[in-house]
């Protein structure tokens, strides 16, 4: 059997990677809104490995998302730059930064009850907390609806990897488990950005189990990149199981030298991997653990040819 | 025995509710049906049932690892529900009641329980063509019970349906369009159920100038403000996929250009506002260039 670790690459930052261009601390600015949406977690209708069908009956529901828009709540954009997500509203918008930048993320309700915004791996002060105690937290852990509040976020040293943030307000139980989450994604100082990078969140859903809150291939994301691409796949697991992320035909390399091709990643845990594509070909991405796998957690990755 | 389906509004339900096998009715009062709801790896299939009083739930745990199903109101408790085990609980009076896993909490589940309740419409209706509705009420209700539609305007009466002794009625709309109805008796209200009506037809009209396609969308009869759907047929997507919605005007018409990296074959959805559930779709055109 051919066994070659084709790639450098890393687990949550440990990157012998290129570097970029020195580039000074920024304040970055996003807009964010809690919007009441019709999702649908199996827009296709079926599970193309099984051939079982599915009604909308059982796969459509009112939810409530984290949409990005331009200041000032204007106008929406797109979520997340093309290729790195379902290209939808789930997860919520993709916070780039580097370390050492300020980030502002200007949060509105456009709910009719109460959200938040609670970041891991930052720097902030408790009233940028966003998370709900009764007699402790202020506004920004019980953003009423039509209000808004500024969280202020420190990216530190520290800080490099990728990220979840979430709603912790009273209403988080619910709003978590219709797929209000999304990533940050902090790449060192110098540090060289991918080419393309790609959002995997693993999560429970009733019967179905989903990556980005789909279902079954063709409904989770469908990834795209080139021969020599620099790829990131920024992974993180909502809810309450754990999930094993595999991707086949590649192997990437822990900081300890240990070459890999399945992690397992914990409850709010996160990691990000990285490796220099060469092997095109459609792959399967999933979660390991069968039953989920079976249960609609799996997608494919697509490595295209470059012309001559 | 009788078998029926009940009505289940959850976004992941299907309930089955069965006069109960001889094994699953064990010990249990024969008064009033029994509801099903699987307990699965990591939730309630369905987590949102619909109930007549005096009906009863089976709980079974169809999953590998042990689960418990636990009243917010402490009202039950089944203990530790190991694989395969089931536990019954019967409801004598109307309302809401949530439960959850106290192993897995974030497992929940709904049973509502109602004293007159419609059956989810198993298929579509033909417009203005006779439907039969099916119901029930819980036991010592008379009837007679009066179905109300509403077809966008707001519940008007639609029908009449004597009860049986068997506290079940049959009703008989002839919906217009596409409707929600709901059935009244003795004070109380069931949840409405939709009457999907197939009564429109898709038209459309393909226009290529380069690599974008323009579809020009026609529904009939006029559907102003509707959404719908374009869907592709894509390899990636394993089937037909939602590449752009838009609504109707005002003359019942959409325009939705499309550029798609090779030539595919395309169809428009008239939809619910979901965006999903279908009503009525156009024929198969191709859009795209060829190479």
């Amino acid at each position: 059997m051919r066994f070659r670790v084709a790639i450098a690459a890393v687990i949550a930052g440990a990157v012998a990677a290129a570097t970029a261009p020195a580039a000074s601390a920024q304040v970055r600015d996003t807009w964010v809104a809690a919007v009441p949406v019709t999702w649908n977690l199996m827009p296709n209708g079926h599970d193309a490995l099984t051939g079982m069908t599915y009604d909308t009956s059982q796969t459509v529901f009112p939810t409530v998302v984290y949409r990005r828009y331009s200041g000032n709540w204007r106008r929406p954009l797109p979520n997340a730059p093309a290729g790195s997500s379902n290209q939808d509203l789930i997860p919520g918008p993709l916070i780039r930064a580097r370390v050492g930048d300020q980030l502002r993320i200007h949060f509105k309700n456009m709910d009719v009850v109460s959200h938040s915004m609670h970041f891991h791996g930052v720097h902030y002060r408790p009233s940028s907390d966003g998370a709900y105690l009764p007699g402790f937290s202020g506004p920004d852990a019980d953003v009423q609806p039509g209000k808004t509040w500024t969280y202020l976020l420190t990216a530190g040293t520290d800080s490099r990897g990728v990220w979840p943030y979430h709603d912790h307000s009273p209403n988080m139980d619910a709003s978590i488990a219709g797929g209000m989450y999304g990533m940050l994604s902090i790449l060192g100082r110098h540090e060289a950005a991918p080419d393309r990078e790609f959002e995997v969140v693993f999560h429970e859903h009733g019967a179905f189990q989903t990556i980005d809150e789909r279902a079954f291939v063709g409904n989770t994301p469908v990834f795209f990149a080139l021969p020599g691409d620099l790829v990131q796949w920024d992974v993180m697991a909502m809810g309450s199981e754990h999930h094993t992320f595999h991707v086949h035909g590649h192997r990437w390399i822990t900081p300890d030298g240990t070459p890999r091709d399945t992690v397992t990643v914990g409850a709010a845990e996160s990691f990000r991997i990285r490796w220099r594509e060469r092997d095109p070909g459609t792959w399967l991405y999933h979660c390991h653990i069968e039953q989920h796998m079976m249960a609609g957690m799996i997608g494919i990755y697509r490595v295209g040819q470059r012309k001559a | 025995m009788r078998r029926r389906t009940l009505a289940v509004a959850g976004a992941l339900a299907t309930v089955v509710l069965a006069g109960g096998s001889a094994a699953a009715m064990t010990g249990m009062d024969d008064a009033g049906e029994t509801a099903h709801v699987a307990i699965q790896f990591a939730g309630f299939d369905g987590p949102q049932a619909d109930i007549v009083t005096g009906d009863t739930v089976h709980w079974t745990n169809d999953s590998v690892r042990i689960h418990s199903v636990v009243a917010d109101d402490a009202s039950f408790d089944s203990g530790r529900l190991p694989a395969g085990a089931m536990f019954a609980r019967r409801f004598d009076q109307a309302g809401t009641v949530t439960y959850y896993c106290s192993l897995h909490p974030f497992m929940r589940g709904e049973i509502d329980v109602h004293d007159v309740l419609l059956d989810a419409p198993a298929t579509h209706a033909g417009a203005d063509k006779p439907y039969v509705l099916t119901g029930r009420v819980a036991a010592g209700i008379t009837g007679p019970v009066t179905i109300e539609g509403d077809s966008g305007a707001g519940f008007t009466a639609a029908g009449t349906a004597a009860v049986q002794d068997d506290g079940g009625f049959r009703a008989t709309v002839t919906p217009s369009t596409t409707t929600a109805y709901r059935a009244v008796v003795a004070g109380a209200t069931s949840p409405a159920v939709q009457v999907v009506a197939l009564d429109h037809t898709v038209t459309v009209k393909a226009t290529r100038r380069g690599t974008a396609t323009t579809l020009a969308v026609h529904v009939e009869p006029a559907s102003t403000g509707q959404r719908v759907v374009l869907q592709l047929r894509l390899r990636d997507r394993f089937g037909w996929w939602p590449v752009r919605s838009a609504r109707l005007d005002a003359q019942s018409n959409a325009t939705i250009t499309v550029r798609p990296a090779s030539r595919v074959p395309a169809r428009v959805l008239l939809t619910l506002p979901d965006g999903a559930t279908e009503l009525a779709r156009s024929r198969t055109v191709h859009v795209g260039s060829p190479g």
